[in-house]
């Protein structure tokens, strides 16, 4: 390896900056450029489960495929055991790719239907070579025994399979070169609630077995709540805070995260109609005027709280220092609890 | 008095194999500014029951039964339907991209059912689509009615959408996953939208959804349905109270929660083990796949021998709340 080791680090994402060009609107002037990542850094640790939640749009499907090596950042990198995935030539990275495997989101258009599911789940070693065939069929079996499927169901195709089943498929085929990293893009929204679970369940029984780290994109709070230990909040291509799980969700400061965890319909009938005159009409003119690169917070159009200051200056992730004596028994935990806000809640909660 | 009342609303489809029960003997009623939503998994029969009432099933469906709204439905030639749908009868779709036309704008796509069930002038049509618009939260000064669908985003695409359904005040509007394609903080807005709307014009709704969440905080009344019966019924409150069917329960089991899993009647600690979801094992049955018995038996953990052999009738449990079980749970057990 040519890259001098850094610390050791499983997965770190430095400063990724990932633009897209947008068609030009007339031609002779310069084109637009979309910034799906504005600066995301985050850590992961071996063997921790790692979540991503943000609405549709905000980078979390970028941020996934530019650890996956799907995209190639502008500027910053993605160190991954050591290795910057973008520096390495395309033979290295393709023995890299063992290391790190992702589940897509729709198991209906991940699987090819022309292929078995013996094909499928073994592609991923094929690609690397070095197995014989009878060894190669050794560890499909295994794979799909492992993901709650029959040895026998390799010579059957896709779509002799329901949803959860093609899930488990999919599972099976990021999970056969043993990976220590899998990236899994909503892995169940495109699934019925009652296999969702069955598929959660199966997710988390494997990390028990093999002790692999997830990084774990949704936009369902609820189940990144219930899947990870550390969770980020995405926003407009930026992190807006992020914190150990538990302690985000419980005193959650961005007003973003707030009004993302407000949002979510709970079963509960007694909530309803609580809120709902206030929130209809506000909010909702410029809750969809255009994200631009603007100098300032990108939440500075919809936040409730906000100052000049926020339309000049973007915050970037501090430290929350929690002053109030709820605050000290929870400090160990909310020493990684960062957020990116000059009003978190905490310091505007006396009103 | 009802507005709707559906009465052994059976759809059937005739396959190589034999015939096939889409829809099985569903009887409900609605009243009017009442709402009613709709729960159940995918493939469970809830869009077929919307597009019954709309009459717009596909050819290879056959309904069966009465559905009065004002006269039976099922039995009015097309030509009597066509002055129902989007005049009386109003329908939000799920996709808002694929449910409006990609090449006319949004204006004249909220006017278009003005001037067929109005009979008002180009100009009178637009005049009063705009007015709609401007309702629905999307004021023209900001958005002209010339833009095309794709110049919107999903929420304001679903509240086009919602302004076609409105435009005409009907007396039933039919949200078919009004919010399943958009964002949890667009989804409360889109409901928000609609739950006030139609409290303002005293509208009845039927809202279908898979989110049990959605249906509790919007709905006054709510069924539950699988493999295309209806498992249990009731006020929405009591419903969530007591929930009575096993497969209500096992449904609601398995969202991984929340705020505090206790207030769900501890029903993760009940049925899971160490921070694993609680499951229904097996997948949803296939319609072909159907007994004669209750299609819940195979998953169900309550099942006896009279379950696979029979398939229960509605049970009353309290006023109004009943399920389809012959074995439901009783209140706090």
């Amino acid at each position: 390896m040519k890259q001098e080791k850094t610390a050791d680090s499983f997965l770190q994402i430095r400063n990724v900056v990932r633009e897209y060009i947008l068609p030009r609107k007339q031609l002779f002037t310069s084109a637009n450029r979309f910034r799906a990542l504005d600066g995301v850094s985050l850590t992961v640790n071996s063997g921790e489960s790692f979540g991503i939640v943000g609405e549709s749009g905000c980078g979390k499907s970028t941020l996934a495929r530019t650890v996956m090596a799907l995209e190639t950042p502008q500027s910053g990198e993605v160190c991954f055991q050591g290795q910057i995935l973008h520096l390495l030539k395309a033979e290295e990275l393709r023995r890299a790719r063992s290391g790190f495997q992702m589940i897509f989101q729709d198991p209906y258009g991940s699987l090819d239907p022309r292929q078995s599911v013996g094909q499928i789940v073994s592609e991923p070693l094929q690609l690397l070579g070095k197995l014989t065939p009878s060894r190669r069929q050794e560890q499909v079996a295994d794979a799909l025994e492992n993901v709650g499927l029959s040895p026998n169901d390799a010579a059957k195709f896709p779509h002799e399979f329901s949803g959860g089943q093609r899930q488990r498929i999919a599972i099976a085929r990021s999970l056969i070169t043993r990976p220590a990293l899998i990236v899994a893009d909503e892995p169940v929204s495109a699934l019925d609630v009652s296999v969702q679970a069955q598929v959660l369940n199966l997710m988390m029984d494997l990390r028990d077995r093999y002790g692999m780290a997830y990084l774990f994109i949704s936009h369902d709070l609820s189940i990144v709540r219930h899947m990870t230990t550390k969770v980020a909040v995405m926003y407009a291509g930026r992190i807006v805070e992020t914190g150990p799980t538990q302690v985000l969700f419980d005193h959650a400061q961005h007003p973003y995260t707030r009004a993302l965890l407000e949002s979510v319909p709970r079963p509960d009938p007694n909530r309803k109609k609580k809120k709902r005159k206030t929130l209809s009409m506000q909010n909702m003119l410029n809750s969809n005027l255009e994200i631009k690169r603007e100098i300032g917070c990108t939440y500075a159009l919809r936040c409730p709280l906000v100052e000049d200051k926020c339309r000049n200056i973007a915050p970037s992730l501090q430290n929350i220092n929690m002053d109030s004596k709820a605050g000290n028994e929870k400090n160990s935990l909310s020493f990684d609890h960062k957020v990116a806000c000059y009003k978190p809640f905490n310091t505007v909660v006396s009103i | 008095m009802n507005l709707l009342s559906v009465k052994n609303l059976t759809v059937h489809t005739e396959q190589p194999s034999g015939s096939i029960n889409i829809l099985d003997n569903l009887s409900f009623g609605l009243e009017p500014g009442k709402s009613l939503g709709v729960v159940g998994e995918s493939g469970c029969g809830k869009s077929m029951m919307a597009f019954s009432i709309m009459g717009l099933l596909p050819d290879n469906m056959i309904a069966s039964g009465e559905i009065q709204f004002g006269g039976d439905l099922l039995s009015l030639p097309e030509k009597e339907l066509c002055k129902i749908r989007g005049n009386r009868i109003g329908m939000v779709f799920q996709e808002p991209m694929t449910a409006l036309n990609p090449v006319l704008p949004i204006g004249f796509q909220v006017a278009e059912s003005l001037r067929l069930h109005k009979n008002l002038s180009r100009h009178q049509a637009q005049k009063q689509a705009s007015k709609v618009l401007d309702r629905v939260g999307l004021p023209s000064q900001n958005f002209s009615r010339s833009l095309y669908p794709h110049q919107l985003s999903g929420g304001q695409r679903q509240r086009v959408v919602i302004a076609i359904a409105m435009v005409c005040k009907p007396e039933l509007i039919i949200a078919d996953e009004p919010t399943t394609a958009l964002d949890v903080t667009i989804q409360e807005q889109i409901l928000a939208l609609i739950s006030e709307l139609v409290e303002e014009e005293n509208m009845a709704l039927i809202l279908i959804t898979h989110d049990l969440g959605v249906v509790a905080e919007n709905t006054d009344l709510m069924l539950v349905m699988y493999a295309g019966r209806i498992v249990e019924r009731g006020p929405t409150n009591k419903v969530f109270e007591n929930l009575a069917h096993p497969y209500t329960r096992g449904l609601f089991a398995s969202i991984p929660d929340s705020e505090n899993p206790e207030a769900v009647q501890g029903l993760q600690s009940e049925f899971s083990p160490k921070n694993r979801l609680s499951t229904i094992p097996g997948r949803v049955p296939e319609f072909w796949e159907l007994s004669k018995g209750c299609a819940f038996y195979g998953r169900c953990s309550r099942a006896q021998a009279k379950c696979s052999s029979e398939f229960p009738d509605e049970i009353r449990l309290t006023l109004g709340h009943s399920a389809a079980c012959f074995f439901p749970f009783e209140q706090n057990q």
